[in-house]
């Protein structure tokens, strides 16, 4: 099953997108700042030169739009908040994953300048996220989104935090023990996608800002695997897209092309 | 010591006729539905046990995704649980309280189908209804237009 995730900063992409998902075969569509006025524009769009069609399903209260080639029959709804929705994907002969989608406030939001602020915010989220693994009796997750921090960053890596790490030997222990509590790992495959050295775009977000210390590129549309999931995960199938069908989402500089968006989306398959 | 037990049951244990139950039909029809609107209005189909005993209810709904997902219930089908025919059609009337049974439509329907071919004549004449084009109409109108506000929030950050 194919997935993409893009931050479409509301611009209406239309024909772009419907590129990108023919192109790649996508079944699954995440939408982060995709406005109500454009989200049924994006259906239209993604419907109009197949049979196969898209369904818009319910967003409720959180930031994210999810169209899916599946009715919403086979996506339920687990939980859903302003930064986080939980859909538990359920098709025929297929295993059933939780698919978690994270828009997360960015470091200008007034209630989460403060790093004390994000790393309670990213604990309850996380928390979250456990409760209802226990709940539906599986952690076959998928968490994608814009998290809107790199993956070195302590909210990523931190036990109660994101608790992202960098290899799959790593995640596939499962679980590390921290002051008498068990945390379940992610994969983070973002890792390796940093630098000029990958196939793709060094990130998927670029800035320059004049301050004295400046990353420039940016990994803040993420995917992690939860170590259930790994087997069902080809790395071979993230990418970060800067290009498709003749139209190219970058500058002839390399940065993101903010005329279509300040994000480069993210494709990803699970094998399910 | 283990004893055999009777099988009683007759070796012939199948679905007892070829007829489509209207249940699959309905969901056949929403789905023609979404491939016709885009899935700008879909259709849906749920299931319930009627206030009558060993009455199953199927309601279709149409759906406007757009609309804050708003649901309308055009019809509901009835027929007992344990046979597919004769089932009753019932529309709802968008002007009166959704409770209501559209008066013409439900005098056209008042005689339940016999079978899947009367099912389905029926079924084409509620769609072909003007009222029932006309309230497809209005949902892809607004769905297409401005939309209620959501609780959702979009923002930059």
């Amino acid at each position: 099953m194919k997935f993409l995730f893009w931050n479409i900063k509301k611009n209406s992409i239309g024909r772009v997108l419907s590129d990108i998902v023919e192109e790649h075969k996508v079944e699954v569509v995440i939408l982060a700042e995709c406005s109500d006025k454009i989200e049924i524009e994006i259906l239209n769009g993604l419907n109009t030169e197949t049979d196969d069609l898209f369904h818009l399903t319910a967003s409720n209260e959180t930031r994210v739009v999810i169209y899916t080639r599946f009715p919403d029959d086979f996506i339920k709804s687990e939980y859903n908040d302003e930064f986080l929705t939980v859909r538990r994907v359920s098709l025929p002969a297929r295993r059933e994953i939780l698919l978690a989608v994270i828009h997360f406030p960015s470091k200008r939001h007034e209630s989460y300048k403060e790093p004390r602020d994000r790393q309670k915010l990213v604990s309850d989220l996380s928390s979250r996220i456990r409760e209802i693994e226990s709940r539906v009796g599986h952690s076959r997750t998928v968490l994608t989104g814009d998290l809107n921090m790199n993956p070195f960053e302590e909210d990523m890596i931190s036990a109660n935090g994101w608790h992202a790490v960098m290899t799959r030997d790593i995640a596939r222990k499962r679980t590390r023990l921290v002051q008498k509590e068990f945390y379940p790992f992610f994969y983070n495959p973002m890792w390796g996608r940093f630098g000029d050295d990958t196939e793709g775009p060094p990130g998927t977000y670029h800035s320059k800002k004049g301050l004295l210390s400046e990353y420039f590129w940016h990994m803040w549309d993420q995917v992690l695997i939860r170590p259930d999931l790994l087997e069902s995960f080809d790395s071979a199938s993230l990418q970060i897209l800067k290009e498709c069908g003749g139209a190219s989402f970058v500058k002839p500089s390399g940065i993101p092309n903010a005329r279509l968006s300040d994000h480069l989306p993210l494709l990803f398959a699970l094998e399910i | 010591m283990s004893t055999a037990i009777d099988d009683l049951w007759p070796v012939e244990i199948a679905s007892v006729t070829d007829e489509v139950p209207p249940v699959t039909i309905l969901k056949q029809q929403a789905s023609l539905l979404g491939q016709k609107t885009k899935n700008i209005v879909e259709g849906k189909v749920e299931t319930t046990l009627s206030d009558n005993e060993g009455v199953l209810r199927h309601t279709l709904y149409l759906v406007a995704p757009a609309l804050n997902f708003y649901r309308y219930p055009l019809l509901d089908v009835e027929h007992k649980a344990t046979s597919m025919y004769p089932a009753k059609i019932k529309v709802r009337s968008a002007e009166k309280s959704q409770k209501d049974i559209r008066d013409d439509i439900w005098d056209l329907q008042n005689a339940p189908a016999d079978n899947e071919e009367e099912f389905k004549n029926k079924l084409k004449s509620v769609f072909a209804d003007e009222e029932t084009k006309k309230i497809i109409g209005a949902l892809l109108a607004q769905s297409g237009g401005k939309k209620p506000p959501k609780k959702r929030i979009i923002s930059d950050y």
